[in-house]
């Protein structure tokens, strides 16, 4: 068996989360675990994370949610809601964004594992602390620029 | 011994993977692979009671290999099963 020669299986992306949508549209909840960065500080390469099939109607801004853009997956903050699409950006990220419809935003984050501790996310506390962290992004870059000299 | 009747073998983009689907919570974050022969074994031996020599006939039906190797192959797949707990409970 693969899984005593490998510490961990890397799946394509797609291929992975199609598994994933498939659970959730049966009405489960699913866990991941965290690949990739741009999600630093709140959600960091190694978490637990559940995920729980949500329309983007129903989520709220500062959600953490999974939407599909462009073909891959990715785990976002929803930063903002209009008319005809949602924006998600990563926490990490200062210049991109991701413009998605209503549609593809498939699953909310409900819960954060980090060394053996689970964390609810849906709080108004929470998504409040990841929008300030989303609109204070270019002075962080700034302070960044700053810090390296 | 029988494997556990609630995993589900699914071919995750190309790769052999065990998925869990648990009461409400599936837990993708622990997933388990295997190889085209294991793989071949857990296809054969799910759904149904079987003994270690059924799983070795199998292999040895199937493949070129003598006996005393595919008895410690069948073995040491089934320890592993076990460990994980991929199988059912008596």
């Amino acid at each position: 068996m693969k899984e005593t020669r490998r510490p961990a299986l890397k799946i394509e992306n797609e291929a992975f989360f199609e598994e994933v949508l498939r659970q959730l549209q049966e009405g489960k909840k699913v866990k991941i675990k965290v690949v990739g960065g741009s999600m630093a500080p709140f959600l960091k390469a190694g978490d637990g994370v559940l995920l729980q099939a949500a329309d983007a109607r129903d989520c709220k801004r500062g959600d953490i949610v999974l939407g599909e853009y462009k073909g891959k997956y990715v785990l976002h903050r929803l930063v903002a809601k209009r008319e005809q699409e949602v924006v998600l950006a990563g926490d990490a990220n200062y210049a991109q964004v991701e413009n998605l419809s209503y549609e593809e935003v498939k699953a909310v984050a409900v819960q954060r594992f980090r060394d053996g501790r689970v964390h609810t996310l849906q709080k108004n506390w929470r998504r409040a602390v990841g929008l300030i962290w989303y609109k204070t992004r270019l002075w962080r870059r700034v302070y960044k620029g700053i810090k390296k000299k | 011994m029988r494997l556990r009747d609630d995993l589900i073998l699914r071919n995750v983009g190309g790769e052999h993977v065990i998925v869990d689907p648990g009461q409400d919570m599936v837990d993708m974050s622990k997933v388990f692979t295997l190889n085209a022969t294991a793989a071949f074994l857990w296809q054969e031996l799910h759904g149904g009671t079987f003994t270690t020599e059924r799983a070795v006939s199998l292999l040895m039906e199937r493949y070129e290999v003598e006996e005393t190797q595919a008895q410690s192959d069948v073995e040491a797949l089934l320890k592993l099963f076990e460990e994980q707990d991929l199988l059912e409970k008596e």
